[in-house]
């Protein structure tokens, strides 16, 4: 299960929550206690929809304004966030920017054998060849 | 101006910029990679592909390469480009942003990319020609003028594979409306080989089929052994297999053997353990076509219209749409698509409404789109 909620968003109840609880834009303010709020699912329901449209009119009216080149060009001084960028979860900022879904090791496991046998039957009715009732009944 | 971390999503950040017409900068791009921070050449390409497609548009780098500013311009494509991607990336990581581009461009897009055709990390060029352009026909209802032609393959690491691409222009998108997803009604294939023997397609057919005829008779993968001028310049081997759906889903998955140095992928930044997971040490044909099919069938398990790796996708052309409702249904999503989503609202204050179903597992999202217009296309 730790498994799932880490790679798939498969929670319904807070599926917007756990979806839009984080911004993908840092801002300028606050982008620390979002890198440090433990990356969960529903950590970020404080920063709720109201908050994100008030961002997003805020970046279209003042243009780029406050971007000035000193701060552009200024050096990068502490690199101690490593162990987060190399995590490969939602929210590293340096994930591989891929989408093809790369396979798990567990789930490909997971189709060999007895096992793999009760998940292909289960599968049956998702094929023409199964039961169209069950099949037409998603 | 909008404000980004990191080297996740690098593509998408720029188109998105580039179609809402609003400057990003991003920082801290693998500042914490100790050894090698900032972009990595195959950033830089897409970077300069960007610039020939577009007029006017501004990037500025900083001394490190780990900050980066961009002021889009406007798109313009045309015919007879051609560009070289390197070998880091996959021609796949330069398609898919190349779709959404091209269709809003001045003039109908026709280019022409070398490169690495098939590997571990992007879809593959037979992703997109059996699974994309399909879904970016079906989902936009164009015709005419959407083609990708495979002139020669190429694996990892030598690349020399080549594409050809055709994007046609449209007005504006049209709505989109997929919830059926149906019951697997074929499968189809293609299981390619570069500088192998030909058999090699063969067995990985073998492989697949047999996991997959217990749940279907009707499967068929089509065999393209490439060897000479058409096959590139290094050896690898793979299989994309596609699963069709009464109300005409397409459902793909795709495996490979193509020898990818630890480094060539740049370093760090793809989980370990998948790819350990993907690649026993001792991988035959007949493993990597049945490693295929289970992969296939668990895309089929999760459910929705389309396959994990199209999720995104499909769902920026939700977003990009007409400002009535767009919906689709989804499988779980995936951590691109959920990226997808955030970055959607930032740049066009698109939100979906999500919806799960608990009894499939499934995922209705619903959108009222941005209507974004092609505004460099000529008024005729």
């Amino acid at each position: 299960a730790a498994r799932t909620s880490a790679f798939f968003a498969e929670r319904s109840s807070d599926l917007a929550a756990f979806v839009y609880g984080k911004r993908a834009v840092a801002d300028a303010a606050g982008e620390d206690d979002e890198m440090d709020d433990g990356g969960g699912g529903g950590g970020g329901d404080g920063r709720g929809l109201g908050d994100v449209d008030g961002g997003g009119g805020e970046g279209d009216g003042d243009g780029g304004s406050e971007d000035s080149d000193d701060d552009f060009f200024r050096l990068k001084q502490h690199s101690d966030k490593s162990e987060k960028a190399r995590t490969g979860s939602l929210e590293a900022v340096d994930a591989l920017d891929t989408c093809r879904v790369l396979p798990r090791p567990d789930s490909m496991a997971a189709w060999r054998g007895d096992a793999g046998a009760e998940m292909m039957a289960a599968l049956r009715n998702r094929f023409v060849t199964g039961d169209w009732a069950e099949g037409q009944r998603r | 101006m909008l404000k980004f971390k990191g080297c996740q999503h690098f593509r998408q950040r720029l188109v998105c910029s580039t179609l809402s017409g609003r400057p990003i900068r991003i920082d801290d791009i693998r500042a914490a990679d100790p050894e090698s921070p900032g972009l990595r050449d195959f950033e830089a390409s897409f970077l300069r592909l960007l610039e020939k497609l577009t007029n006017g548009c501004v990037v500025e780098i900083n001394e490190t390469g780990t900050s980066l500013r961009y002021r889009p311009g406007v798109v313009v494509c045309g015919s007879g480009l051609t560009h070289d991607c390197g070998t880091s990336r996959s021609i796949g990581y330069f398609l898919e942003p190349l779709l959404v581009l091209g269709l809003y461009g001045k003039k109908p897009l026709s280019i022409t990319l070398r490169g690495i055709t098939n590997d571990e990390t992007d879809p593959g060029v037979d992703t997109f020609r059996t699974v994309t352009l399909p879904l970016l026909r079906k989902a936009l209802g164009v015709e005419d003028g959407l083609e990708l032609r495979v002139v020669s393959r190429g694996a990892a690491p030598g690349g020399g594979g080549e594409v050809a691409l055709r994007v046609p222009l449209v007005k504006q998108l049209g709505a989109i409306s997929m919830e059926d997803e149906g019951m697997v009604k074929r499968i189809r294939g293609v299981a390619y080989s570069m500088k192998v023997s030909p058999q090699v397609t063969n067995r990985m057919v073998d492989g697949a089929r047999g996991v997959l005829n217990a749940l279907l008779a009707d499967v068929y993968v089509f065999t393209d052994a490439t060897s000479g001028a058409a096959s590139g310049k290094s050896p690898g081997y793979g299989i994309t297999l596609v699963a069709e759906t009464t109300s005409g889903c397409l459902i793909s998955a795709e495996a490979c053997n193509c020898n990818s140095a630890a480094g060539r992928r740049g370093g760090g930044e793809a989980p370990a353990d998948a790819e350990a997971g993907a690649h026993p040490h001792q991988v035959v044909p007949e493993d990597v076509g049945s490693t295929a099919a289970h992969l296939l069938l668990e895309e089929v398990r999760r459910g929705g219209v389309a396959d994990g790796s199209h999720q995104g996708l499909l769902l920026l052309l939700c977003a990009l749409g007409p400002e009535e409702a767009n919906s689709v249904r989804l499988g779980p999503l995936t951590p691109h698509a959920v990226r997808t989503l955030r970055h959607l609202r930032d740049f066009f204050g698109v939100t979906f409404s999500l919806r799960a179903e608990r009894s499939s597992g499934t995922i209705f999202a619903t959108c009222v789109g941005a209507n974004v217009r092609n505004v460099s296309r000529r008024v005729t």
